[in-house]
């Protein structure tokens, strides 16, 4: 039960991009198409399952032990990009057509301080290695829904008759804001 | 101090480590293409290509043989050097420019009221249909001037907008600009178009205009391509798919309203290589070529039109055009 509301709280009440304002560039530069947006969240949520694993475990086994907490964010960003590289190569050896359906965005999210994110909310909020999985998953599943939620009405805007002076990213910069809106309806639900 | 060099090194060295070896062993045999077309490609992943990035895109040119060339980012030279990669020809994005289609100025079209609100062909539009005495006519208040990025439109002495071809990009900024779809977006290499949009008849239009399409129809009865279309209702249209440039019809408008960009090179026959047939000067709608039969023939300069008819039906090759 408890990690099913932390779930909720991580994808819902705490939303990556609308309440944390964490990843706010792929969320505004991949939302053009419902499709792009859906292959961005793929490799968002499987890029930060593995950096959530693999950051907890060096956190706990090598900067706690020897009192290196000071050097948390550079060696997670070491980390994290090998590991994204890693990833890449060994997703082009097994599987092509999951390679060009993630395409351009696994390197992209290389740098993404979503992730970076996740990984240091892990350590800070004190989550054991299992707590810290789920929460990544969760994030970056709310990461995904707000993704392609927003791609879902920049899709719908294109066809409607904008005002020439909202054209572009005003009104989508609006339109984020309004989807903020909404996602904080669900504050007060979990912690 | 040192432990945390040794941690953040020992860190770098593995991951360095598993990334060298994993390259080797998760090696995928790629197309070496495909990398050499990589490198040419600006590299920006802006996406205007239609692709995930560049690499996807020299992924698309280096597997499919129809691939057209997308990338509007990429030079002259790397596209220079992308064909002699691919071995192939490489179709792709036209380059268009702006062309204004009116030649009623201040001396040509008369005006029907003075107008004196803001200059800008829109709100002047909103005044009972613009001043102008023909309601196809350029306003000339520069609109499109005021929009263009590139600072490529000037407004002339003649109260017409100059297009600079240098400069313009062929955005379309202006075509959305100007409230009487005057401008036209057409292919940048030696264009021909009709100066005139107006749907008047001849006797109307010239009540208000000197220079107008008067849609008689010589044009398209003399154009040896059938690319111009004309009828009683409107002015004539240049297709550009077909048009090839010969300038035949800037010849015999009587009202002078088709424009050229650029004349195309005239031709001439080498004499050592004809054989004297006289299919050229059968062809020739200008009455360029002249000679006896079997012996070489030639152009008259002065005459030749430039529309390489000739070239495509002489049997030994032996028409060149002569650059300029």
């Amino acid at each position: 039960m408890d990690y099913i509301l932390l779930i909720i709280s991580a994808a819902l009440v705490n939303n990556f991009v609308l309440s944390r304002f964490l990843g706010i560039c792929p969320f505004i530069g991949v939302s053009k198409s419902t499709d792009t947006a859906i292959g961005m969240s793929m490799a968002v949520v499987f890029v930060i399952a593995l950096a959530s694993l693999v950051t907890w475990l060096i956190s706990h086994t090598l900067l706690v032990p020897y009192g290196l907490q000071y050097l948390q964010t550079i060696v997670f960003i070491l980390v994290i990009a090998s590991l994204v590289q890693l990833v890449e190569m060994v997703v082009q050896k097994v599987s092509m057509p999951l390679y060009q359906a993630l395409g351009i965005y696994l390197p992209l999210i290389t740098t993404n301080c979503a992730v970076l994110g996740v990984a240091i909310l892990n350590i800070n909020l004190q989550y054991n290695l299992l707590q810290a999985v789920i929460f990544g998953v969760g994030s970056a599943a709310g990461f995904g829904l707000a993704l392609i939620i927003f791609a879902g009405m920049r899709e719908e805007m294109d066809l409607n008759n904008i005002p020439t002076a909202f054209h572009g990213t005003p009104i989508a910069l609006i339109t984020a804001g309004i989807l903020s809106l909404a996602f904080m309806g669900f504050s007060g639900l979990v912690k | 101090m040192i432990t945390a060099a040794l941690v953040i090194g020992g860190i770098g060295a593995i991951c360095a480590l598993i990334l060298g070896i994993s390259l080797v062993t998760f090696a995928v045999k790629m197309d070496p293409r495909e990398k050499e077309v990589m490198d040419r490609l600006p590299g920006a992943n802006c996406g205007a290509c239609g692709y995930a990035g560049c690499a996807a895109f020299a992924h698309e040119l280096t597997s499919n043989a129809d691939a057209p060339m997308a990338c509007p980012a990429v030079n002259a030279a790397a596209l220079q050097s992308i064909i002699e990669v691919l071995g192939r020809e490489l179709g792709g994005v036209s380059q268009v420019i702006a062309c204004v289609r009116c030649k009623g100025g201040i001396e040509e079209a008369s005006t029907r009221y003075t107008y004196v609100g803001p200059r800008d062909c829109r709100t002047a539009q909103l005044i009972a249909g613009g001043s102008k005495g023909c309601q196809y006519g350029c306003l000339g208040l520069g609109s499109c001037v005021t929009v263009c990025p590139f600072d490529a439109i000037s407004m002339g002495e003649d109260g017409l907008p100059h297009v600079n071809a240098d400069k313009c990009t062929g955005c379309g900024k202006c075509v959305d600009a100007c409230p009487r779809m005057i401008i036209t977006l057409v292919p940048k290499s030696g264009n021909y178009h009709v100066g005139c949009i107006s749907k008047d008849a001849a006797k109307d239009m010239k009540k208000s205009c000197g220079v107008g399409c008067i849609k008689c129809g010589i044009c398209a009865d003399v154009c040896p391509f059938e690319a111009i279309t004309v009828s009683k209702d409107k002015a004539a249209e240049i297709n550009q798919d077909k048009c090839r440039r010969c300038g035949l019809c800037v010849s015999v408008c009587p009202t002078g309203v088709i424009d050229s960009r650029r004349k195309p090179d005239k031709v001439r026959i080498v004499p050592d290589k004809c054989k004297g047939c006289g299919i050229c000067e059968q062809v020739c709608p200008a009455e360029a070529v002249t000679g006896k039969l079997k012996e070489p023939f030639v152009v008259n300069e002065g005459k030749c039109i430039g529309c390489g008819l000739c070239i495509d039906k002489c049997p030994a090759d032996a028409i060149e055009r002569k650059p300029s």
